[in-house]
C-alpha cells in the first residue's frame, strides 16, 4: 500500500478565476507530478524520494510559484524556500531565502542529510549549494513572462501578495507547492517550496521553510504540506498542530486537518490549505479558500485532480 | 500577581569548573535582567515589554552568548538570531542571520507590532531595521577576546561548537531568553542568541522560530528553549508543551519534564526550557549539568537564581 498527496497553492482558484485554456494546464502539471512519485512508490521507493520527486516536477513547472515559476522579489530577484521531513526518523531539511538553485526542494534534502543542521539560509546557504554540486541555474532560468509583468505592476507600490492577489489581475492564490506521501514500508514524508510572495521585501520568510507550520511529518501521526498565508500559519505551528491533534487528542488525520484549516486558521482569518497521509493510508486535502490546485493517489490506487472547491 | 523567568544558557556548567568570581558575575547578571522585566511587570506593564526588557539585558551582557557577548561564526563575524512572541493574540516576530544590529530582541519586536510579517532575514531584515531608524553598529561592537580566542581554537576545523565554553568540548548552549506572565494575565515570550561557534552555511538555528525556541498562548504557557537547535527544531519543543497542555492535559511540570527529561533526552538533544503558564506557575527544566537561570513570582516576592 502506498498513498501521494499534491498541492500547487490555494486561494481564489475559481472557473472565473483561471483562463479557460489555463486548466488543463495545471491539471497536466498536477497529474505529471502525481504519476512521478507514484512511479517511485510502486517500485518500493521512499516516501522521502516521491515527496522529492513530486516537488521537482512542480518546481520545474513555471505555472507554479516555487523553483523556475518563482515570483519576483521587490527587488527583482527570486528568493526560494523550501523544506523536507521525513517522518520515519522525524529528520529534516531546509533553506531559505536561496537564489539560483534549480531545485530548493533536492537542496533542503541535503541540508537534511548532509549538513548536520536543519536550516539553512541566505548567501551562506548558497555556499552550502556550491559545496554540495547542486544544480544551479543563471537568473535568467527563473524569468517567465507572466511572472514579470506581474511585478512590474506591482513593483513601484508597497504592495505585495501572497502571489498574486488584486482584483485587476485576474489569478489570486498562495503559490507553494507540496507533497505527502506514505511508502510501502510503511514510512511517511513531507515536502514544500516556493518562491513566495510577489514583490515580497525586507528578506521575509513564511511558512515553507519552517518545520511544525509548513511542513511536519511523522510516522506516529501523519506527514503534512500546507500553503497559504504564510504569517498565520507559522503563528498557528499549523502542520505540526495536526500532528498534536492525532498524538495527543487521537483525532483522525480528517478530522485533525478540519480542525486546524476550517476552525482554527479560519478563525484567524488565515486563507490556505493543506494536504495530509497518514501511516494508516489515509489522505485528505482541505483548504478553506475557494479553491486549491490539488491531487492525489488513494491507498486502493485511485487517482485524483483537481482545481475549484466544489471538485 | 506576575511571574517572570529568564535563562542565559544550559550545557556543562560544573561547580567544580566554575572560578567563584566568574559565578558572581552571572548571578549579579541574571539579577540585573529579571529586574529589569519585574520592573516594568510591578507597575502593572505588558509581559511582552518585561522578556523585551530581560533580553535586552543579558544581549549587552558580554557574559551570554546574544546580542554584545555572540560569538564568531566560519567567517569570524557575528550572526544573530531572535523571535518574540505575545500570547494574547500568538502575534509573533522573528530575524534571523543579522549582522549589525545591538538588540535583536527589540528587532524582532519591531516585526511583530511594525510589519506584516513574521519572520525578516539578513541583509532584508537589516532594511527593515533602517526603515525603523533602528540604529546599526558595526561588527566590532560585538567582539570579545575571549570569544575570538574560543574560535580560533575550532576555526580550522569543521566542527561546530553550540557556545562559548573555554573548552569546546564541554559546549554550552548559548541563547537567552525570558518568559513572563503580567498583572492582566498576558503571557509572553522572548529568545535570542548569537548561534554556534564557528558556524557556517548562514545556519539558523530554534531559536528564531516561533513553535521551536519561542511559543506563547495565553491559554497555556509561554516557553523559551536554548540548548542543540537542530533537534528543538525537529521536535517543535515549544509548541509541543503548549499542546500537551491544551491536547493531553499535562501540568505544567509534566509537559516540561516529559519533553526535556524523556523525549529530547533520549534523542541525546541537550539543553533546557523556562516556562511560565496561564496562572503564574514556572517551570525551568534542563536536561545538562547547568542551565543559567533566575526567577520571580510576585506572591513569593523573592529572585531566586540559579546556574547549577
Amino acid at each position: 500500500m502506498y498513498t501521494i498527496a499534491i498541492h500547487g497553492g490555494a486561494g481564489a482558484v475559481t472557473k472565473q478565476t483561471i483562463l479557460e485554456e489555463e486548466d488543463p494546464k495545471f491539471r497536466a502539471g498536477l497529474k505529471a507530478a502525481l504519476h512521478k512519485a507514484s512511479g517511485i512508490l510502486k517500485n518500493n521507493g521512499t516516501a522521502v524520494d516521491a515527496v522529492e520527486a513530486a516537488v521537482k516536477c512542480l518546481e520545474d513547472n513555471p505555472l507554479f510559484n516555487a523553483g523556475k515559476g518563482a515570483v519576483y522579489t521587490k527587488k527583482g530577484i527570486h528568493e526560494l524556500d523550501a523544506s523536507i521531513m521525513d517522518g520515519s526518523n522525524l529528520q529534516a531539511g531546509a533553506v531559505a531565502g536561496v537564489r539560483n538553485v534549480k531545485n530548493p526542494i533536492s537542496f533542503a534534502r541535503a541540508v537534511m542529510e548532509k549538513s548536520g543542521h536543519v536550516l539553512l539560509s541566505g548567501k551562506g546557504a548558497n555556499d552550502f549549494a556550491l559545496k554540495m554540486k547542486v544544480e544551479m541555474e543563471s537568473d535568467d532560468y527563473f524569468y517567465t513572462k507572466q511572472r514579470y509583468d506581474q511585478w512590474l505592476k506591482v513593483r513601484h507600490t508597497d504592495f505585495y501578495h501572497l502571489d498574486h492577489i488584486t482584483e485587476e489581475m485576474p489569478e489570486r492564490k498562495f503559490g507553494t507547492v507540496g507533497a505527502v506521501a506514505l511508502d510501502k514500508h510503511g514510512n511517511v514524508a513531507a515536502a514544500t517550496s516556493t518562491g513566495g510572495m510577489i514583490n515580497k521585501q525586507f528578506g521575509r520568510i513564511g511558512d515553507s521553510p519552517i518545520i511544525g507550520a509548513g511542513v511536519y511529518a511523522n510516522n506516529k501521526t501523519c506527514a503534512i504540506s500546507c500553503t497559504g498565508h504564510g504569517e498565520l500559519f507559522m503563528r498557528a505551528v499549523a502542520a505540526y498542530d495536526v500532528s498534536c491533534l492525532m498524538e495527543y487528542k487521537n483525532l483522525s488525520l480528517h478530522d485533525a486537518m478540519q480542525k486546524v484549516v476550517n476552525e482554527k486558521l479560519k478563525a484567524m482569518h488565515a486563507e490556505g490549505g493543506m494536504i495530509g497521509v497518514d501511516a494508516k493510508g489515509n489522505v485528505s486535502l482541505v483548504f478553506n479558500a475557494q479553491g486549491m490546485h490539488r491531487g492525489s493517489i488513494d491507498a486502493k490506487g485511485v487517482e485524483y485532480v483537481a482545481l475549484y472547491g466544489d471538485e | 500577581m506576575f511571574t517572570i523567568a529568564i535563562h542565559g544558557g544550559a550545557g556543562t556548567l560544573s561547580k567544580s569548573a566554575m572560578m567563584p568570581e566568574k559565578e558572581t558575575a552571572y548571578r549579579q547578571a541574571l539579577q540585573k535582567a529579571i529586574e529589569a522585566g519585574k520592573n516594568i511587570l510591578e507597575k502593572g506593564g505588558e509581559a511582552l515589554d518585561a522578556v523585551e526588557a530581560a533580553v535586552i539585558e543579558l544581549e549587552n551582557c558580554p557574559l551570554f552568548n546574544a546580542g554584545k557577548g555572540a560569538v564568531f561564526n566560519h567567517k569570524g563575524e557575528h550572526e544573530l538570531d531572535a523571535s518574540i512572541m505575545c500570547g494574547k493574540n500568538t502575534s509573533g516576530g522573528a530575524v534571523a542571520g543579522v549582522k549589525h544590529i545591538m538588540n535583536p530582541i527589540s528587532l524582532a519586536k519591531m516585526v511583530l507590532q511594525k510589519s506584516q510579517h513574521v519572520m525578516l532575514i539578513g541583509d532584508g531584515a537589516e532594511q527593515f531595521a533602517k526603515e525603523q531608524q533602528v540604529e546599526l553598529v558595526d561588527q566590532s561592537y560585538f567582539y570579545n577576546e575571549f570569544r575570538y580566542q574560543q574560535w580560533q581554537q575550532i576555526k580550522g576545523e569543521d566542527t561546530f561548537a553550540l557556545d562559548h565554553s573555554v573548552e569546546i568540548k564541554n559546549p554550552k548552549m548559548g541563547t537567552v531568553g525570558a518568559v513572563a506572565m503580567d498583572v492582566h494575565g498576558n503571557l509572553a515570550a522572548a529568545t535570542s542568541t548569537g548561534g554556534m561557534t564557528n558556524k557556517k552555511w548562514g545556519r539558523v538555528g530554534d531559536t528564531p522560530i516561533l513553535g521551536a525556541g519561542t511559543y506563547a498562548n495565553n491559554n497555556t504557557c509561554a516557553v523559551s528553549c536554548t540548548g542543540h537547535g537542530e533537534f528543538f527544531i525537529e521536535q517543535v519543543v515549544a509548541y509541543d508543551i503548549h499542546c500537551l497542555m491544551l491536547y493531553k492535559n499535562l501540568s505544567l511540570k509534566d509537559a516540561t519534564e516529559y519533553v526535556m527529561l524523556d523525549k529530547l533526552k533520549k534523542l541525546n538533544a541537550e539543553g533546557g526550557l523556562i516556562v511560565v503558564d496561564k496562572n503564574g506557575n514556572h517551570s525551568l527544566v534542563f536536561n545538562s549539568e547547568g542551565m543559567y537561570r533566575a526567577h520571580f513570582n510576585s506572591h513569593v516576592n523573592k529572585i531566586v537564581t540559579a546556574i547549577y
